[in-house]
């Protein structure tokens, strides 16, 4: 058969269809031969395709084959946190990978507030305390985070609208609420031993007794609360009721500043949140209040910022996230700067989504390769590649004993 | 410290199966388990039918990721080993077979450990007595003996184990293989074409695999072809017969094929020659049945091996990579008016074929190209008016580029963990998008983008070795699409060199449809593929300079020709005849040595799994018997070598007693233990640490000479060796070791220098850097720097004598081929009392022995100086400069027999100066000497290297003629 040039295509074509053995086998003959490209024969036995190779998971290479992995790795701030053993154990952890699975804590961490937040200098000194430290180590916030309690309270649609409200964003934002939590006073009352002793006391009789209390409720701007409609009604709330029996709050009803801001057009426009209310008539939130750190916290403009994002919020009522936060690993990389630089790139937390990569997180070895100054040399383990330029092995495939299957 | 030895591979994980022990890194190359144990199992499969290979042994794999090209090596000594670069393999020129990578590494590797491990029972006799197969090592020459007993046939010429693994690839892959390869028809037809010189055998090795612009490679061309035509004119069974070993067999592979076949090596290479003509002459005579393809050739000889070359208008000029014997390759600039060579860059680490990427900008004048091609790739840019050359992405492991002239970004492919992924670098080019990563299996090759900045095409090939061009618009790729608007299915034909015409309704490139590489046009609207030319060698990489004239590349035996041709359709081209598919023809058994479909799920061939721990994988390499020297006298010991199997960690002893009774008894006996230990996990200590012992240290070149190794009393050291720097040819190293010694009565370092003290303890490190470069067909390294900073700290009887040194070399290729010239500095100091020896250093001779194993040219050395007795000129501080030539080597193409023959004759000439004492005039000395050293290298069973030096020198002290010295030495190893 005679193959002319305009129909190679149609031949190759053929040819490639068919798992022939025969490449060409339509070859011409010497007479055809005019007027013909002729397609070279060679012989092709059928090749094994692509359902006949076995491959294992191939998931964790999505990640690995992007730039923003490649700019991950990059990152002084990744290697830096890499080379922290509590990000490296956080990393290992089930319940970090858990909360990783989670778009809303990734989109937390990827907000402009939490990267503001996480960069601040507030934070920095709250999350390296002694008392955040003794507080995420308290068996009353294990307790709580491992909770059924917890989990459905911080899963709520109450919280999670209470934590979403303008209302609660404007109130934390406000000048007074910010002035108020760090107030030295505010401090000193919530290191106090009436505040400690309170803490397992919780009778309203008492707070009535307390002096404080009772200035508070003469004080001016509190009576100006009072003649507010929205805190009335709030008043009438049970779980107001219970938060102002509080010990907490009668302490901190004895706060200038604190009363001032209670009186503020921003705690008035949370006290008509019922969310809100709710809130503050949860104990675990009042212990949680009652912690120096976490109300210092509270003080802090990009800490309020992050309340305010609902990927953050989102993130809180996971019970995962939860779970990470009771873990101390992670506890202990939260307070890492370099672990909080390396999750403010965006690449690692995109990286994080991955089901393949968090569990190869898992991994010890890749996380120690992730730890090597530059992971392009971790993936080939730059440790092992020294030693194979030293080893006899290199010099025995070096010499010409090796067979190579290029040149 | 213990806790470093703890600290293990990390990362590194083994699985085994009951013949291969897998080694990989967790978790980046987890995916290709179950595909190599799949492959592995299926060479050995038809390795035990065809050749009856009955391993004694595991064969251990390593997989890695350290090069952005796919290759493998393999050794059957000490161990079966194989090492894997997992990344893809390109086939440019059909140089490497379009199956499915691990399919043809595997055959091709497996064929290697079979044909050197296999063993007759005289083999397995003495693999018992030797507890395995002995490594050659220089410092026990003897080995060399003993490897030869344990594993004759690892003492072959790379041509023999190249070329039967080239033939057994091809046909375990169902005839995807370089037995059928058309750059191999191409190469001896073109020879035959030009009445070119056949290597004979010894030719072969002697020259030809190594200063041909195709080095190397003529080993797997040679070879395959030869084992080809073996087969073909008698029978693959009989070549099987050849090169298995048996019981009645021979253990040399030549007097094997004497027996096998009744005729001569060398009579049977003679009679392929005369085939080969005849055959070739066929195929021209049926290409020249129609009208050869005029071309105009525009260079004078062939550049060697090219890149992918630009044409620039305004300069008249091409842009490429060029590659050839006796220059560094570079980019470079080769002018079509003045026909010469502007060097633009030297590029670190080229490809064999193609060089290197390269992407030109024409409107500002910028060549893109990819440096460190064996490594990870760095992304490289050279401005072509000034010439000055900068990094722009240090290991983006990214090549095959192309500039898109519409938004001056360039697009790459880049290499990892074995994928293949298509990348966009926009300017300013200091980060890159991934655009899209294609499925394991997919390499994609050959790129171009057209004028307009629209369309892009490429080169595809997958799994099943099916190519393809694919045409794609730029903006859906952009924008997540990688939907082609059009493609052309070459079957298992590489397209090659694809590249839009200036009006971009063509794409021009070659193929090997015909068997011969033509130019052929694709319509890009139509779809429609059309021959341009019919050539009797092979046109590559055509360059439009409109839709009816190319420039292409013209293969001719000393490398690629730019030509211009008329790019106009051709009705009548005729096919060439493979011998391969000749050979399959008359013998059609060979479609039985395809490797089966393995469906056994790899999982299930699993036995055993974990952490791979080198220590923990030690075991007896093999023990035997050597000899010594101790001082005057001869020892006699036994070495026993223990290892893992990737030889990271080993444990050498050695246990003599001299025969010499008049020796006092201490210093009868000699022992010396070597432990090395690898520490591969990310930790601080990573580096390889040295531990050992010495009492009465013995050497067996100390039986030959007058510089002795061997020293009276105890030794124990600790040494740590890292390198900070590791990026080839760029190299730093770092070095340290603590000694001490006791009962000694010389010098550790100046044997004729006698020691006052008993007990010494010194702690010395080091910093060496080098970053030298050679071209093809050197014998040694051409340009570059190398430079070393040393301290040494005595601590003798009380007192703590430093000494500092350092070392600064730098050279330059000559314009004679394979010339340079060297500058050499040394200079040191120490602190301490002139009369101490401690407190000086110590100069004079060669310090070649005449048996050696170390430096050929010592002379090099900070402490040499040729022309005057050893050690005879002390020092507490010095300076030394030299000036060296180094003559091109004169290779010999028949000097010898392949069992014995030199391979090249190299000379270099030398003067120096020395200064000791510079800041004391009392003991100031000024020495200079002036002399020469020719080397000769020398193959001796095709695996083992000897060079045969000699060297005179006349040294002259404080101006006037002092002494003179001969040199004589025979380097083993």
């Amino acid at each position: 058969m005679a193959t002319s040039n305009k129909a190679i295509p149609i031949v190759i074509g053929a040819i490639a269809l068919v798992a022939v053995v025969w490449f060409g086998s339509n070859m011409s003959t010497d007479e055809e031969l005019t007027g013909t490209v002729a397609p070279a024969e060679r012989y092709r036995a059928e090749q094994p395709g692509a359902d006949d190779i076995q491959l294992g998971d191939q998931e964790l290479q999505a990640v690995l084959q992007t730039d923003e992995f490649a700019r991950l790795v990059a990152d002084e701030s990744f290697q830096k946190a890499m080379s922290n053993s509590a990000f490296r154990d956080a990393l290992a952890n089930a319940a970090f990978h858990d909360a990783m699975a989670n778009a809303a804590f990734r989109d937390m961490i990827a907000s402009a507030e939490m990267n503001e937040f996480l960069s601040s200098a507030d934070w920095s000194e709250f999350s390296s305390s002694a008392d955040m430290s003794e507080f995420m180590s308290s068996a009353d916030v294990s307790e709580f985070m491992s909770s059924a309690d917890a989990s459905e309270f911080m899963s709520s649609a109450d919280w999670s609208e209470f934590m979403s409200s303008a209302d609660l964003n404007e109130f934390m934002s406000s000048a007074e609420v910010s002035e108020f939590i760090s107030s030295a006073d505010m401090n000193e009352f919530m290191s106090s031993e009436s505040w400690s002793n309170a803490l397992g006391n919780a009778a309203f009789r008492n707070a009535l007794e307390n002096a404080a209390f009772r200035d508070a409720l003469a004080s001016q701007a509190f009576r100006n609360a009072m003649d507010n409609a929205a805190f009335s009604n709030a008043m009438s709330q049970q779980a107001y009721l219970e938060a102002l029996s509080s010990p907490a709050f009668v302490d901190a009803l004895g706060n200038q500043a604190f009363a001032d801001a209670f009186a503020g057009e921003s705690m008035r426009h949370a006290m008509s949140n019922a969310a809100f209310r709710d809130a503050l008539g949860n104990a675990a939130f009042r212990n949680a209040m009652s912690n120096a750190a976490f109300r210092n916290a509270l003080g802090n403009a990009a800490f309020r910022d992050a309340l305010g994002n609902a990927a953050f919020r989102n993130a809180l009522g996971n019970a995962a996230f939860r779970n990470a936060l009771g873990n101390a690993a992670f506890r202990n990389a939260l307070g890492n700067a370099a672990f909080r630089n390396a999750l403010g790139n965006a690449a690692f937390r995109n990286a994080l989504g991955n089901a393949a990569f968090r569990d190869a997180l898992g991994n010890a070895a890749f996380r120690n390769a992730l730890g090597n100054a530059a992971f392009r040399d971790a993936m080939a383990n730059a440790a092992f590649r020294d030693a194979l330029a030293n080893s006899a092995f290199r010099n025995a495939l070096a010499n010409s004993a090796a067979r190579a299957a290029l040149n | 410290m213990a806790a470093s030895f703890s600290v293990c591979a990390q990362g590194l994980q083994s699985v085994e199966t009951d013949k291969l022990r897998l080694l990989y890194f967790d978790p980046t190359e987890t995916y290709l388990v179950p595909r190599i144990i799949q492959s592995f199992h299926g060479a050995m499969e038809v390795h035990e039918k065809v050749l009856g290979y009955d391993p004694d042994e595991k064969t251990t794999m390593l997989l890695v990721d350290f090069a952005d090209y796919g290759n493998a090596a393999a050794t059957a000594v000490p161990g079966n080993i194989v090492m894997v670069q997992v990344a893809p393999i390109i086939p440019n020129f059909e140089t490497f077979a379009p199956a499915e990578r691990m399919y043809t590494l595997m055959n091709h590797e497996m064929v290697h450990v079979v044909t050197t491990d296999q063993p007759a029972p005289a083999e397995k006799r003495y693999r018992s007595l030797f507890r395995g197969k002995v490594l050659p090592v220089s410092d026990h020459p003897e080995s060399v003996f003993y490897h030869y007993l344990t594993a004759p046939r690892d003492a072959s010429p790379r041509w023999y184990l190249e070329g039967i693994a080239v033939f057994m690839e091809t046909w375990m892959a169902g005839g995807l293989g370089r037995a059928q390869g058309a750059y191999d028809e191409m190469m001896f037809r073109t020879m035959v074409r030009d009445e070119a010189h056949f290597y004979d055998p010894l030719g072969l090795v002697a020259e030809g695999v190594e200063a041909d612009f195709q080095a190397g490679a003529n080993a797997y061309l040679y070879g395959g072809r030869f084992m080809t035509y073996v087969a073909y004119t008698y029978s693959p069974e009989q070549l099987v017969e050849w090169v298995k070993r048996t019981a009645d067999g021979e253990r040399a592979y030549d007097r094997e094929f004497q027996r096998v076949f009744g005729l001569s090596l060398d009579d049977a290479w003679q009679n392929w020659i005369d085939w080969e003509h005849e055959f070739q002459r066929g195929n021209l005579e049926t290409v020249r049945q129609f009208p050869i393809s005029a071309h105009e050739d525009l260079a004078g000889t062939g550049l060697g091996s090219m890149s992918r070359a630009y044409y620039d208008p305004d300069r008249n000029s091409l842009i490429a990579g060029m590659r050839y014997p006796g220059v560094v390759a570079h980019i470079g600039e080769y002018s079509l008016d003045e026909r010469k060579v502007r060097h633009l860059e030297d590029v670190k680490v080229p490809m064999l074929y193609t060089v290197t990427s390269v992407a030109y900008d024409p409107d500002s004048k910028t060549v893109f190209y990819a440096a460190d091609n064996k490594a990870y790739r760095d992304l490289m840019a050279v401005d072509l008016d000034t010439g000055k050359a900068r990094m722009l992405q240090h290991d983006a492991r990214i090549g095959e580029l192309v500039f898109n002239k519409s938004d001056r970004s360039i697009w790459g492919l880049r290499h990892l963990s074995g994928y293949v992924s298509l990348v966009r670098i926009p300017y300013p080019y200091d980060e890159w998008d991934l655009i899209h990563t294609f499925p394991y299996g997919t390499i994609v090759y050959d790129m171009d983008i057209s004028p307009t900045g629209e369309l892009l095409s490429g080169s595809f090939g997958n799994v099943e070795g099916q190519q393809s061009i694919r045409v794609f618009r730029v903006e859906d790729l952009q924008s997540g699409s990688v939907e082609e608007i059009t493609s052309f299915d070459f079957g298992l034909a590489i397209p090659e060199g694809f590249v839009f015409s200036p009006d971009s309704r063509y794409l021009f490139g070659s193929a090997y449809y015909t068997g011969i590489s033509n130019i052929f046009r694709y319509e890009i609207e139509s779809g429609e593929l059309e021959a341009v030319s019919n050539t009797e060698t092979g046109f590559f990489r055509p360059i439009p300079l409109d839709n009816e004239n190319l420039i292409v590349f013209n293969y001719t035996g000393t490398g690629f020709v730019p030509a211009k041709i008329r790019a106009e359709p051709i009705e009548d081209i005729a096919a060439v005849t493979f011998l391969g598919t000749e050979t399959i023809k008359k013998h059609p058994q060979l479609k039985e040595w395809q490797v089966a479909d393995d469906d056994t799920p790899a999982e299930s061939r699993i036995i055993a799994r974990g952490e791979y721990v080198p220590i923990k994988n030690m075991r007896l390499e093999s023990i035997y018997p050597i000899v010594l020297g101790y001082k005057d006298s001869v020892s006699l010991a036994v070495k026993a070598n223990f290892s893992d199997p990737v030889l990271l960690d080993s444990l050498n002893l050695g246990l003599g007693y001299s025969l010499d009774g008049d020796l006092p008894s201490e210093e009868r006996p000699n022992v010396m233990i070597d432990y090395r230990h690898s520490v591969i996990s990310n930790s601080p200590l990573a580096g390889t640490w040295r531990f050992g012992a010495r009492l009465n240290n013995a050497d067996f070149y100390d039986l030959f000479g007058p510089t002795k190794q061997s020293r009276k009393g105890t030794r124990f050291y600790a040494g740590y060796g890292k390198a900070l720097i590791y990026d080839e040819p760029r190299l730093l190293e770092f070095s340290a070791e603590l000694n001490h010694y006791a009962n000694i009565d010389a010098l550790p370092r100046y044997q004729d220098v006698p020691a006052s003290i008993d007990k010494l303890t010194s702690v010395d490190a080091q910093l060496e850097f080098s970053h030298v470069r050679s071209s093809l067909g050197a014998v040694d390294a051409e340009k570059g720097i190398k430079w070393g900073l040393g301290a040494l700290v005595n601590h003798v009887d009380g007192d703590t004598i430093p000494k500092i040194g350092g070392n600064f070399d730098f050279g330059f290729a000559l314009p004679l081929k394979n010339s340079s010239i060297w500058i050499r500095n040394a200079a040191g100091a120490a602190f301490g009392d002139a009369t101490d020896e401690f407190a000086n250093f110590f100069f004079g001779g060669f310090g070649n022995n005449y048996v050696d194993h170390q430096k050929v040219k010592r002379y090099r050395e900070f402490y040499a100086m040729p022309g005057f007795e050893l050690n005879a000129i002390p020092g507490r501080n010095f300076h030394r400069a030299m000036l060296e030539w180094n003559l091109p080597p004169v290779r010999f193409s028949r000097a010898g027999t392949p069992n014995f023959y030199a391979s090249w004759a190299r000379t270099s000439i030398f003067a120096s100066s020395l200064i000791t004492n510079f800041d004391d005039s009392a003991l100031r000395q000024e020495a200079a000497n002036i002399g020469a050293q020719v080397d000769i290298k020398f193959k001796f069973k095709s695996r083992y290297d000897l060079t045969l030096s000699f060297g005179y020198a006349t040294g002259f002290l404080d101006g006037s003629q002092f002494d003179e010295e001969f040199m004589v030495s025979l380097k083993i190893l």
